[in-house]
């Protein structure tokens, strides 16, 4: 086997005759080494071209990792994809982190519920054209920020002057352009730079609710370990990130924005002094904000409320840099009243169809068929190029990684073809950004100085109402355009941990106040999952929605689903509910949400952190040790570090083929997740918590099982046999942390045969199985295995390239896309690997230390950074 | 064809004198057939069949087996279940206890049907028309016909002289 | 010849000669079979059948069809599975630690008792070959060279649980037979034809020989010397499939005994449920006595009272442990969604329990079978306590979630219900339910004082 140094000169040679645009880094060069194969396909429907001179070292068929950016909500998320047998399997974040979407969105490439009639493209763009001559048609489009597709756009309408065009986007960004608009007189979009922040103070923002969510908590979660940052949230929902907040308001829609004009006049922002000061809370956080702080606004509150935030960043001298607006053209729910009126209508957009009936020409384009006189497929993002700005404001270039596997085209594609063009392959330029893992274009930021005269010029705040509703995007299905995704159906959603439906959240003072708070603590004590339905009216529209209870909410504040109640003109609504007598059953994962003696989090504060001493861990034992293989596995997570997205739980189960189970299974208590995420209700706020097979040492599964299927290798993995499990389901009933999940029904080929186990053989979807992980059958047990796969492939690539693994070579599925970098897999018997100095923290935990398990997967506790001014962390509004 | 003599006596006391005059006479071919166990008659008639003796040696065998089988086994395929010692011997209790009881369970129920020569396609006494008595409430003795001392009229009279109720058994 | 009479004269009531003795005890057998054993024949094979659709339909579409979860991974079936073992342990202690105690009052009783033990663990045999994931590999709980050279984990209670119900259906079964041999042989003489022939092949030809007798009684009373640490470690190895886990609940080393005193009650409350209405129909009064009933009925009182001070153990020990889990446990016992469960539970065994104390209530034939059936009952509770109130709420609060059995559960509880009956049923019509050779070697030994 050739040593290191003559791969890379092996690696330059290459380049000098394929690539001659001279050398590029480690970190592309696999990519680049098969883009190869990738870069002869599908934009130009060419035939995959096999290397004429193959590395010695690629293995046709074996696993590849490409990059591209993949669409949500039209912004980029640039991702790593992992290619194993010629098919994309497995997603991992590009840069700091990724939003769950585009992983979950693996299903549906290979959901053969894309499959409609064999599309007819030619006729149907001959009858848009035949349509277009006749009048008006309108082409609505989904967000979109590729100049690629603007360019194509205007060549179309030079074409054809009836081309209108539209953008929805249910969950719009126009009010944050908007407000730059009122305050620097040009429309502009923030970039924020969290982690250079000494105080953050969350204005009604959560993860999902935001394009840089993510990236945000990345780097937020930087900070939350000493030298802490200070967090403040004050907010009208009930987030993630507003859950992990030092010091949290809750507050109405409109209090929060009369909040926020309190904090512009205690800034000195505005003339005039605050109202109110909150008990406090409004001038500690003055105070810490003055240090260095930075406002981060949801983009849903008015344009007055985000120029206000602006001004205030300006003030402070925020972290904030400001690039043009990311759309041409703002995306806004209005577009749905355009294209309900409009007679000639092409719906391009996602997650919501207007009526099409008694239109003179209708046409749909999506991912999957829907009833219309002409449904087309478009490509899934992994099948078809194009480019994307992300959150940032920076242009990336994205490659199609299998051919399409419905005949879907992307929007570039339709747009060519509506033209009559064929779209040209990757540019150089795009193949080298995606070759080096960079963005095409950085963001250009903008030298913008705030108009003075803001009090002036800014527009009233929002009423009061009694009841307030937001509708805000929904953490798994968004605005409903992942409806038909098992994956996020089942994924628990924050704090509720609701899985498969919409619910109407409603803080507990309130639902008392409704007279219907009693009621369901009753149902919720005998397990009945009935919830009253209500009649939620707001805007002049209506939906039924069952309630769920949630506690945190501000008395007066709602909250539904955009994707199960939407409103064409706005998010933000006063509102009425009714009963409507009947009830709906709500499953949710996790129904015992205190902690009660139990301290299955620490919470420390930061001094008592950095005082305390790294606790001897208690081993009680009179066995002799056994003997310790090469490596010592273990894993450890940081729970300050965690914010409950979910990311891990929906990685791991793409990663290791878990079936979704549906919510009938659900409801009686038989989800799938190998990792979860258990949440607590505590005084100190909402604590996270990630729990999966914690691979004792002492692990009491293993000695109860008859047939030996559970056993423990001298690595010290907890491995589970499957093909040796005879169900007894001794070992789940023996584990403390409840960490085990046995297959009750013949999920994972129900799951593949989409319902019905008999049609597996047949489905497309098992394709979506790691083909390296075993897909367990009926009566099997199954659980987390810290990745054995991985740490096995690593294993194998280091023996065929004679040397150790790798300090952080091997990364577990939960590990690569965890947004706050929470989840740390390394050795112990690595003296270079970061676990070591974890484990020697004083703020590090077992979790049931005195259960005498001697778990691998340790606990980082959960700092929490208070104001010493303020007593309390919550407040009422 | 003449089998025996089958005599019935109401008391097991007069059996066991019965018994012990016969033997005294020199009769060697005689069986007691009784409805319950009767004090005395290993005296009399012999025929202990060691059974704790029997039983100890299969208990032996018994927990050899188990504990045989259990360490067998575990050092076979040594694996680490639960980070417990691979041959903890409080562990192994259980099984051996329990092998130990069936061995000797099993194996005196089938010693106990050897030593006695069960099953028994047939017998003559079973051919005496008042046989069921001796499975009531009567003690029988059964003098077979092919012991040397028997005979017709010596035999009967001397069990009757023995106080007993005396019966010819004949092939029917 | 003693001066006084037997002290327990009492124990055959009426004019008896061992003729008139052996044809009413022989009834059940040689008469037309009276009118409630058809019915209970009925209703148990009704059961039966739909026993075996139950587990059909477990076998062909999985445990799913149950209502087991996570954390709930053991429900009704493990909790029938401890009830139907704990009720057999009353037939072999009748049978054989009376009998190592010499006491005579067990000789009416043992063979119905032997038989109810019989069917119980038959019965509840079925739980752990069912309630498997994959039963199709059952026998892989047992030591043969397999293809995978992998042996059970003999550290497991599971696999000692395999031995342990071997062996205890085993010495119950040959137990029981030997005991037959006699009464097998006496039918046999008292029968023609094909009857005949299946209870002399039935009977090994058994003569009544008198050595054969000694011998046989070395072994009789050797097996019961042997059944008696049985009963014993059986129960204590059933019980250790949760002593031996770290369940808040389970994990207590006080469980062995407290299995077994709970086995010694329920057993004697199922055979007062059978015996009582068993004696009314077979009209077997003069065999089976009040003394007989009053004797069972303090069993259960003492071996429930064991079982009451144990509950009460527990609660003290979760509080003196001043584990947050274990005292979290006994709070959710009590004050949980099932604390009906529990506090009826209570009431059964710890309350109405002590209503055996008094003589006007043990020689009340109608409350005795009324308590004798709520006492089961309240084993059912408690067994459901243990395996599936401790299941649903242990460690971590985010885990507890409850456990809602299904039709499938039920039938095959009443399944095996019915098995047992129709079983029961089958026997005493083939086999005399009393131990007749047993039953006349007492009346001797009585009248002969």
């Amino acid at each position: 086997m050739p040593e290191r140094g003559y791969q890379e000169s092996l690696e330059k040679e290459l380049f000098r005759e394929e690539f001659p645009f001279g050398p590029v880094s480690r970190r592309g060069f696999l990519a680049l080494g098969l883009l190869a194969l990738a870069a002869c396909t599908p934009v130009v429907r060419r035939q995959g071209v096999p290397y004429v001179r193959q590395p010695e070292w690629v293995v046709e068929g074996g696993r590849a990792e490409f990059v591209t950016a993949v669409p949500h909500a039209g912004l980029a998320e640039p991702v790593l994809v992992c290619h194993y047998q010629e098919r994309p399997l497995f997603l991992a974040p590009l840069e700091a982190a990724m939003s769950p979407y585009p992983l979950a969105g693996l299903y549906a490439l290979y959901d053969p519920e894309r499959k409609g009639k064999s599309p007819d493209w030619e006729g149907f763009f001959a009858a848009w054209r035949k349509a277009l001559e006749e009048g008006e048609t309108l082409l609505v489009l989904p967000r979109t920020t590729s100049p690629r597709l603007e360019g194509l756009l205007e060549r179309a309408q030079a074409r054809y002057p009836n081309l209108r065009v539209a953008r929805f986007e249910a969950w719009s960004l126009e009010s944050v352009y908007q407000g730059a608009e009122l305050l620097f007189g040009q429309r502009a979009w923030p970039v924020y730079a969290p982690e250079k922040a000494e105080a953050v103070l969350l204005l009604d923002v959560d993860l999902h609710e935001h394009p840089a969510g993510y990236p945000w908590w990345a780097a937020l979660s930087e900070r939350r370990i000493p030298p802490m940052n200070r967090i403040y949230a004050v907010e009208s929902g009930a987030g993630l990130l507003g859950a992990m907040a030092d010091h949290r308001l809750a507050l109405k829609p409109s209090a929060l924005e009369a909040f926020l004009l309190d904090l512009a006049k205690a800034l000195g922002v505005l003339p005039g002094s605050p109202v109110s000061d909150y008990g406090g809370f409004l001038s500690a956080l003055v105070e810490d904000l003055l240090r260095g702080g930075v406002v981060l606004p949801g983009v849903h509150l008015t344009p007055a409320a985000q120029a206000l935030a602006m001004a205030v960043n300006a003030r402070l001298g925020a972290p904030v840099a400001y690039v043009p607006p990311l759309e041409k053209e703002a995306a806004t729910s209005e577009a749905f009243l355009q294209a309900e009126g409009a007679e000639r209508l092409v719906w391009a957009a996602e997650g919501l169809l207007p009526n099409l009936e008694g239109k003179r020409f209708a046409a749909h384009l999506g991912l999957y068929p829907k009833e219309a006189p002409h449904s087309l497929p478009l490509a899934h993002p992994l099948e078809a190029g194009g480019q994307y700005r992300d959150a940032l404001g920076r242009l990336w270039p994205a490659q199609a990684l299998v051919k399409p596997l419905y005949g879907g085209r992307s929007l570039e594609e339709v747009l060519a073809g509506l033209l009559g063009e064929d779209l040209p392959a990757l540019s150089p330029e795009e193949k080298r950004a995606l070759a080096e893992g960079r963005p095409l274009e950085e963001a250009r930021p903008l030298a913008l100085a705030p108009k003075p005269g803001l009090e002036g010029r800014l527009p009233p705040l929002r009423q009061e109402a009694p009841l307030e509703l937001t509708l805000r995007p929904e953490a798994s299905l968004y605005d409903g355009c992942y409806r038909k995704n098992p994956y996020l159906e089942e994924l628990p959603r924050p704090l509720s941990r609701l899985v498969w439906d919409g619910a109407l959240l409603m803080g507990e003072e309130e639902a008392e106040a409704q007279g219907l708070l009693s009621d369901i603590r009753a149902r919720e004590r005998r397990a009945d999952l009935r919830r009253p339905l209500l009649r939620v009216k707001a805007g002049g529209r209506e939906a039924l929605l069952p309630l769920w209870p949630l506690p945190g909410l501000a008395k007066g504040s709602l909250l539904a689903p955009l994707s199960h109640f939407f409103h064409p003109e706005g998010v933000v609504f006063p509102a009425e509910v009714a009963a409507t007598g009947r009830d709906y059953p709500l499953v949710s994962t996790q129904y015992h949400g205190y902690l009660g003696e139990v301290e299955a989090v620490k919470v420390l504060s930061e001094e008592e952190a950095l005082k305390a001493e790294p606790k001897e861990e208690k081993r009680i034992s009179f066995y002799p040790p056994w003997p310790q293989g090469e490596h010592a596995w273990a894993m450890s997570v940081d729970l300050s570090r965690c914010v409950g997205c979910g990311l891990c739980t929906l990685a791991c189960q793409i990663e290791n083929n878990i079936p979704v189970v549906g919510k009938e299974e659900v409801a009686k208590g038989r989800e799938m997740h190998w990792i979860r995420i258990d949440r607590y209700f505590a005084e100190e706020g909402v604590l996270h918590q990630p729990v999966m097979c914690q691979h004792c040492e002492k692990a009491p599964c293993e000695a109860v099982c008859p047939v030996a299927a559970t056993e423990h290798s001298t690595e010290g993995l907890n491995l589970m046999v499957y093909n040796r499990c005879v169900g007894t389901k001794y070992c789940s009933a023996n584990c403390p942390y409840k960490a085990r999940r046995f297959n009750f029904f013949p999920y994972a080929e129900a799951f593949i045969g989409q319902g019905d186990p008999r049609r597996a053989k047949e489905s497309p979807l098992a394709l979506l199985m790691n083909p390296e992980v075993t897909v367990r059958s009926r009566g099997v047990m199954e659980k987390c295995t810290y990745c054995v796969q991985r740490i096995e492939g690593a294993r194998a690539q280091a023996a065929v390239e004679r040397r150790k693994i790798r300090t952080g070579e091997i990364k577990t599925a939960c590990q690569e896309v965890c947004p706050g970098k929470a989840i740390h897999f390394g050795d112990l018997l690595n003296p270079e690997d970061p676990i070591q100095a974890h484990r020697k923290e004083g703020r590090h935990y077992a979790l049931l230390e005195e259960a005498n398990t001697w778990p691998r997967t340790t606990y980082l506790a959960h700092l929490k950074n208070k104001n010493p001014k303020l007593k309390e962390a919550e407040h009422g509004g | 064809m003449l089998y025996g003599f089958m005599a019935y006596f109401d008391a097991p006391e007069k059996l066991l004198e019965a018994i012990k005059a016969l033997k005294g006479a020199g009769y060697r071919h005689i069986e007691a057939l009784t409805p319950n166990p009767v004090e005395g008659i290993e005296e009399v008639l012999g025929g202990n069949g060691r059974i704790p003796w029997v039983a100890f040696a299969l208990g032996v065998l018994g927990a050899g087996l188990g504990l045989f089988l259990q360490v067998y086994t575990t050092l076979d395929y040594p694996m680490n279940a639960g980070g417990k010692p691979l041959l903890g011997w409080p562990a192994f209790i259980p099984v051996t206890f329990e092998l130990t009881i069936l061995t000797i369970t099993v194996g005196i129920f089938l010693y106990l049907l050897y030593v006695n020569g069960l099953p028994l396609a047939d017998h003559p006494a079973v051919r005496a028309k008042d046989y069921v008595r001796v499975l009531l409430d009567e003690y029988g003795l059964f003098v077979y016909a092919s012991d040397p001392r028997f005979d017709l009229e010596a035999t009967r009279a001397l069990l009757q002289a023995l106080g007993a109720e005396v019966e010819e058994v004949r092939r029917a | 010849m003693a001066d006084r009479p037997h002290p327990d004269r009492d124990l055959i009531q009426g004019e008896w000669t061992e003729k008139t003795l052996v044809e009413k005890l022989l009834e059940p057998v040689e008469k037309p079979a009276p009118r409630p054993w058809r019915v209970v024949l009925a209703v148990g094979g009704a059961l039966t059948l739909a026993w075996l659709y139950a587990i059909f339909v477990t076998f062909v579409k999985g445990l799913g069809t149950w209502g087991i979860n996570q954390p709930v991974a053991w429900g009704l079936d493990v909790v029938h599975f401890v009830w139907w073992i704990g009720i057999g342990h009353a037939g072999t202690l009748i049978s054989a630690i009376l009998v190592l105690m010499r006491q005579n009052w067990r000789d009416s009783l043992n063979r119905v008792t032997e038989a109810m033990t019989f069917f119980a663990i038959l019965a509840a045999a079925t739980f752990p070959l069912i309630h498997m994931g994959r039963p199709q590999h059952f026998y892989w709980v047992m030591p043969y060279p397999t293809h995978m050279a992998l042996w059970p984990q003999y550290k497991s209670p599971l696999s000692w649980d395999v031995l342990a119900i071997m062996t205890y259906i085993t010495i119950s079964t040959l137990f029981l037979y030997l005991g037959l041999i006699p009464d097998l042989a006496l039918l046999r003489e008292r029968s023609q034809g094909w009857r005949r022939k299946v209870y002399g092949w039935l009977s090994l030809g058994w003569t009544g020989n008198a050595v054969h007798w000694q011998r046989y009684r070395a072994v009789y009373v050797l097996l019961a010397g042997l059944a008696t640490p049985v009963v014993i470690s059986v129960h204590s190895v059933v019980s250790m499939d949760f002593a031996y886990g770290l369940v808040p609940g389970w994990h207590l080393t006080v469980f062995p005994p407290f299995f077994a005193a709970g086995a010694i009650y329920s057993g004697f409350a199922m055979a007062l449920t059978l015996i009582i209405p068993l004696r009314r129909w077979y009209r077997l009064e003069g065999v089976v006595t009040e003394r007989h009933l009053d004797w069972m009925a303090k069993v259960t009182l003492a071996s429930g009272l064991g079982v009451a001070y144990i509950y009460l153990l527990e609660i003290f020990i979760a509080w003196y442990s001043a584990e947050p889990a274990e005292w979290a446990q006994q709070i959710w016992r009590m004050t949980g969604p099932y604390a009906p469960y529990y506090w009826a539970m209570m009431l059964i065994n710890v309350v109405l329990l002590q209503t055996l104390w008094f003589p006007r209530f043990r020689k009340n034939l109608t409350w005795l079978f009324l308590f004798s059936i709520l006492a089961n009952v309240g084993m059912w509770l408690e067994r459901f306590v243990i395996v599936v109130i401790s299941l649903s709420k242990d460690f971590l609060p985010a885990n507890a979630q409850l456990y809602f059995p299904t039709w499938v559960d039920w039938t095959l509880f009443l399944g095996t219900l019915g098995f047992f009956l129709f079983g029961l049923a089958l026997f005493i019509r083939i086999f005399p339910p009393i131990a007749v050779a047993e039953m006349v070697h007492l009346f001797h030994k009585l009248r002969r004082h």
